[in-house]
């Protein structure tokens, strides 16, 4: 016997009651315990859904799908890493080295016009303010992206919240503001560099990422634009 | 039932030879194919299944396929080509390591 639409739409919520919010995740739950019910309501005529359900959803252990979405997230954030640093690599190859070198000699220019540590300074200040009103419209793209499909992707949260990358740019902020004044100004060609550096990552993280979504969610999951 | 314990070691290489073998597979199959093959011997948990096998497809071992079945989604694993190769080097290595086993537990006497 089969299960029905409803029945599985039942298992899609089942999922959801047990804390697993991405959509990707719950499909791979979804068939599993489909297939054990089903397998369940051949043997044992007499049992019903619902109790084939409590007892599929004991196999998965005390945790239940807890394990499997911390194996999902972790393989994620692997993923996600990867994904920043090859798009970082390619400004340091054909084409986009020019633009790499540019703005590293522009920030070179700047450090040797006026004092090393307020251009740090400057660029901090200039961070902070762009990654507030990027993380405010971030937040309001997802929830409108959610609203109209009720569903979450792992990968597309991931992008939305910067990758948690929290420890990244709080990185940024102490580079920003304790870096003693006296290393800036006797290295400025190493204080440009690691500037330079940080705040491409970021531009990464907040820009090139979240406009590369949909390319993104169509290549990580096959079974995108079966249900979009 | 044989000590599970013994057996963790070695899932990501049952299920490498799992999928060398049939091609592409589920989560569900997988566990139901060990479950025949060892006549319910070896009982593959889904708590560890799915954590395998998230952990093989982001180690790029693994690719995945999306099919509509009976009103559902199915999620299908297969080997990648790096897949294949690492087949063979785990296969291999489990083969010297129950040799070395076998050496140990059943000592020829001079």
């Amino acid at each position: 016997m089969k299960l029905s639409e409803d029945q599985i739409n039942k298992l899609y919520e089942f999922t959801k009651r047990h804390y697993v919010e991405y959509y990707d995740v719950q499909t791979e739950l979804v068939d599993h315990l489909a297939n054990g019910i089903e397998s369940q309501l051949e043997e044992f005529p007499n049992r019903n859904f619902d109790e084939a359900l409590t007892l599929e959803f004991k196999k998965f252990g005390v945790f239940g799908f807890m394990d499997i979405v911390d194996s999902k997230v972790k393989a994620m954030n692997k993923k996600y890493r990867n994904l920043v640093w090859h798009l970082f690599k390619a400004y340091f190859s054909i084409p986009k080295i020019v633009i790499s070198a540019t703005l590293l000699s522009v920030l070179l220019i700047l450090m040797k016009l006026i004092d090393p540590t307020y251009v740090i300074l400057s660029a901090s200040v200039l961070v902070l303010i762009v990654l507030s009103v990027k993380i405010f419209r971030l937040k309001k793209l997802q929830n409108k992206r959610f609203k109209e499909t009720n569903r979450k992707w792992l990968l597309e949260d991931m992008v939305f919240n910067l990758g948690a990358s929290g420890v990244f740019f709080q990185l940024f902020l102490q580079f920003a503001i304790q870096s003693p004044a006296h290393i800036v100004n006797n290295y400025p060609i190493l204080s440009s560099i690691v500037l330079f550096v940080l705040m491409l990552f970021m531009y990464i993280i907040v820009f090139v990422l979240p406009e590369q979504i949909e390319d993104l969610l169509q290549e990580e999951y096959p079974e995108y634009t079966l249900v979009a | 039932m044989a000590n599970q314990k013994l057996f963790k070691g070695s899932l990501n290489t049952i299920i490498l030879k799992l999928l060398d073998e049939n091609g592409k597979m589920y989560g569900y199959e997988i566990t139901q194919k060990v479950k025949l093959l060892t006549k319910g011997e070896l009982n593959i948990t889904e708590g560890a299944l799915y954590p395998a096998l998230h952990k093989l497809e982001s180690e790029g071992l693994l690719e995945v396929e999306m099919l509509k079945v009976d009103n559902r989604l199915r999620k299908y694993y297969s080997l990648t080509e790096v897949g294949s190769k690492e087949t063979v080097n785990k296969l291999s290595e489990l083969e010297a390591y129950l040799k070395t086993m076998q050496t140990l537990l059943t000592p020829k006497l001079a």
